[in-house]
């Protein structure tokens, strides 16, 4: 290889290059971080909640009614409610259910093993729902075993409840033992629950947060005089079908009511629109920014064969091959390229501790880093071609046409 | 003679018009994605009332629990909201102008009208001192007074939006509104408001349009009229089971934000009686945990409870390295031109242009270059806000949030001169070194 020649070629136009170098240099500082955070942000948005999310319909309801101040008659209509909702056809499961997974809210408890002192508290999110919980949602029972209608309180008031806890939160209270039959203190040691069966995973309300998937299911039929929700689970290719039928079912069985109804998929999109919206942006920024450098590689690749002309005709007089010509071009960016890189490695992981900390995430990883350098690579080869090819066809008589 | 240095630039740049098009497009592209940020940026983070938002503060005590750090707040921090109880402890205080409690409530709205269906909404909670203290602007009629707050009157005042939904706009002060089972008597209806970020009220709604209806805070004690508590709320300890109004006022339940104008002077004091009232509750057996009590000013809690979101900083910066990338290219672009006119200057040189008239006409070219990018950058940056605008999350940031205003001018001009100016100095420095002599032995 002719690298020697090359370089001191490099050091006869020391600012081209140190711009390039520089150009370069802030540009993997840039794409490195940009690649980091935009996959940070679709994991989020990716992350397996547990649920049957594709097939899984949200249904929230709005009452006005008067009668609605009194519980016997929700908790009455809840289970007409329920019963409607699943003999809709196409219709595979409903539960009523409070908050809506992944609806970006919710509410939480502290809970600690019965009897532990109250630095063991642990905080985390809690759900309220029938029986029909686990084959609506399609979650994964690992053991103990499903909430039945016995477990339903019958009254209001304080009292025993039996409850579903997922993995995470067995694993937080009760680390290498069964949590079967284990009781849990949620502020009144008086009434502490009992967990009868355990989940392998369900997720946050919230979207998010240290409380991932340390949750608490608690049986009831969950309803408020201004507010009622529901999850239905549609026979896979049924969704559509069904979606359009729910809002008609509620009214005929009770109509002083708003009732707003979504896919669980479009519940999610509204939890997670912030990690959409940057992943966007940032993805935006990127492409610009890789088509901005690789105009600049080829402007100065274009402009220095241009200046080059003579040069170029004399080592082909010479008998420099066309190949020869081609990779001197193409050597020379590469250098370029590994000294701006070599450069912006540093700049990319001092703006990542920077990022990182604005963005909750987003850290630089070493297969991340390399997948990023070859792209920039990449990039520099394809925008040095063009030029270069033009330079390698460029005639030996130009030599000694010019002077 | 800058008029002449004018015409030469004009002159230069439209000799070559593609490599001048590709330099203001290089200028254009890199000026307008920070533009389109910053802007954005500005929106979030502007002060919301700059008359008195150095006289206004929020006001947290902290009631939580000595075993648990809450994860929605910084380390150290009193919880972000404080107790129904303790928002009555503190409005005992005289030593503020205005003071109010801030929280929201769910309604239905039974309009009186045949053709609109009861319809869901969400009520403002706050005291009579609410609108003078954040200077809310009326249309018809006026606030409530104390004495309304005191005996819980149903009296409402309308936003704009919702007198135009139900008396279509007309002055409605004195007729009647249902929300829930109760008849509410409007005494006022808003002038356009939209204060942004919405201060008084960041934790539920920072960049939302105000609430639809206004009542006097209190009336929340009644259980069953048909307003339910709504937004955030964090709580701990026992919770009295099915006791409306004994969660209200003895629950460490914490949902209400409360704010107070103070004159200057009375600040310290302020902050005393706020550690008087919280040492009046721990002799009750609340308030475990040791004195952690804030009385904050605006802007600093706009910044407490992180209204401008650090992925919009962080944004921001990589859209400023954005630029250098742009200048850079820019830098290599105008020094190839000008060295590739070497011939013209050496001549000008020669017939006695002096270095700093040949720097000067160069530095005057590149500023043009940057004014003409700079122009087209605007624009780019406004169809770039107008694309946020659109996909930007609806529910924190509804439509109509962001576009380009004066800022946008002023930024966009400022970044192409700099832009310009920055990438321009080394090719004009450069231009201005070329010897006379070997240009014209080479001509």
């Amino acid at each position: 290889m002719e690298i020697g020649p090359i370089f001191r070629a490099m050091t006869r136009n020391r600012t081209k290059v140190a711009l390039l170098v520089l150009e370069i240099a802030v540009t993997t500082a840039i794409v490195l971080n940009c690649l980091a955070l935009i996959l940070d942000q679709r994991a989020r948005i990716g992350r397996d909640s547990g649920l049957d999310e594709a097939n899984l319909i949200s249904v929230t309801i709005r009452p006005w009614g008067a009668d609605y101040a009194d519980d016997a008659f929700r908790a009455d209509l809840v289970r007409r409610d329920v019963a409607a909702l699943e003999a809709v056809p196409g219709v595979a499961a409903a539960a009523a259910i409070r908050p809506t997974p992944l609806q970006g809210g919710g509410s939480s408890s502290q809970f600690k093993p019965l009897g532990a002192p109250d630095t063991a508290k642990v905080r985390s999110p809690v759900y309220t729902a029938d029986p029909n919980v686990l084959a609506t949602l399609g979650l994964e029972l690992v053991e103990g075993r499903a909430l039945e209608e016995r477990d339903v309180p019958v009254e209001s008031g304080p009292q025993i409840l039996n409850c579903l806890v997922t993995r995470d939160f067995a694993d937080a209270l009760f680390p290498g033992e069964s949590p079967i039959g284990k009781l849990i203190d949620s502020g009144s040691e008086e009434y502490p629950d009992v967990i009868v069966g355990v989940v392998a995973r369900m997720v946050t309300p919230y979207g998010g947060g240290p409380m991932e998937s340390r949750i608490v299911i608690y049986p009831g039929r969950p309803s408020a005089q201004n507010a009622m929700s529901y999850l239905v689970r549609a026979e896979p290719g049924e969704r559509e079908r069904v979606f359009g039928a729910l809002d008609p079912a509620l009214v005929a069985t009770q109509s002083e009511r708003q009732v707003t109804v979504r896919t669980l998929e479009e519940v999610k999109a509204g939890g997670y629109s912030l990690n959409v919206f940057l992943s966007k942006v940032l993805a935006i920024l990127m492409v610009l920014l890789l088509g901005v450098t690789a105009l600049g590689i080829f402007g100065t690749t274009s402009f220095s064969v241009t200046q080059r002309t003579k040069q170029i005709g004399t080592r082909r007089a010479l008998g420099a091959a066309r190949g020869e010509i081609l990779r001197h071009f193409l050597v020379e960016n590469s250098l370029i390229a590994a000294m701006g890189m070599a450069l912006g490695l540093a700049g990319a992981f001092a703006l990542n501790v920077l990022l990182v900390t604005q963005f909750e995430g987003g850290k630089l990883s070493p297969a991340l880093t390399l997948a990023g350098v070859l792209l920039i690579w990449a990039i520099g080869v394809v925008a040095t071609v063009a030029p270069a090819r033009r330079a390698s066809r460029l005639s030996p008589a130009i030599a000694t046409r010019t002077i | 003679m800058f008029l002449y240095y004018l015409r030469l630039a004009a002159k230069s740049a439209l000799a070559t018009p593609g490599l001048t098009a590709l330099t203001v497009g290089a200028i254009a592209l890199g000026v307008a994605i920070p533009t389109a940020l910053l802007s954005v940026r500005q929106v979030v983070a502007q002060d919301p009332i700059p008359a008195k938002s150095d006289r206004l503060y929020n006001v947290r005590v902290d009631n939580w629990d000595p075993n648990s750090e809450f994860f929605d707040i910084r380390p150290g921090d009193p919880p972000k909201h404080i107790a129904y109880r303790d928002m009555h402890g503190l409005m005992a205080s005289d030593l503020p102008r205005y003071r109010s409690g801030v929280a929201s409530a769910q309604t239905f709205v039974f309009p009186e009208s045949e053709t609109l269906r009861p319809y869901p909404a969400l009520v403002q909670l706050c005291h009579a001192d609410f609108f003078p203290m954040f200077d809310v602007p009326f249309r018809h009629g006026n606030g409530w007074n104390r004495a309304a707050d005191e005996a819980q009157e149903r009296v409402v005042v309308l936003s704009q939006a919702s007198n135009q939904k139900l008396f279509g706009g007309r002055n409605s002060v004195g007729e009647r509104v249902r929300l829930g089972s109760e008849s509410y008597t409007v005494v006022g209806v808003l002038d356009r408001y939209r204060p942004t970020p919405q201060y008084y009220d960041v934790i539920n709604n920072a960049m939302g349009e105000v609430r639809e209806f206004f009542v006097p805070f209190d009336l929340i004690r009644n259980e069953g009229i048909g307003l339910a508590q709504s937004g955030d709320t964090d709580g701990w300890g026992e919770f009295p089971q099915n006791d409306y109004l004994a969660i209200l006022d003895s629950a460490e339940f914490n949902w209400i934000q409360f704010w107070v104008e103070l004159d200057p002077g009375r600040v310290e004091d302020y902050r005393s009686f706020v550690d008087d009232y919280t040492r009046s509750q721990k002799a009750l057996g609340r308030f475990p945990k040791p004195l952690n009590n804030r009385v904050t000013p605006l802007m600093e809690w706009l910044r407490v409870r992180e209204v401008v979101p650090p992925a919009v900083n962080g944004l921001v910066i990589l859209s400023v390295l954005f630029l250098v990338v742009c200048c850079l290219n820019l830098t290599g672009l105008l020094l190839g031109k000008f060295l590739a006119r070497s011939g013209v200057l050496g001549v000008h040189r020669a017939l006695g242009a002096p270095r700093s008239s040949i720097f000067l006409q160069r530095l005057v070219e590149c500023e043009l270059v940057g004014l003409a990018g700079g122009l087209v950058g605007l624009g780019l940056a406004a169809l770039s806000l107008q694309w946020i605008d659109k996909l930007a999350p609806d529910g924190p940031v509804p439509d109509g949030m962001f576009a380009a205003s004066g800022y946008t001018f002023v930024v966009a001009l400022a970044l192409a001169l700099v832009a310009g100016l920055v990438s321009g100095l080394y090719p004009a420095w450069r231009a201005c070194r070329i010897p006379p002599a070997m240009q014209l032995k080479l001509q």
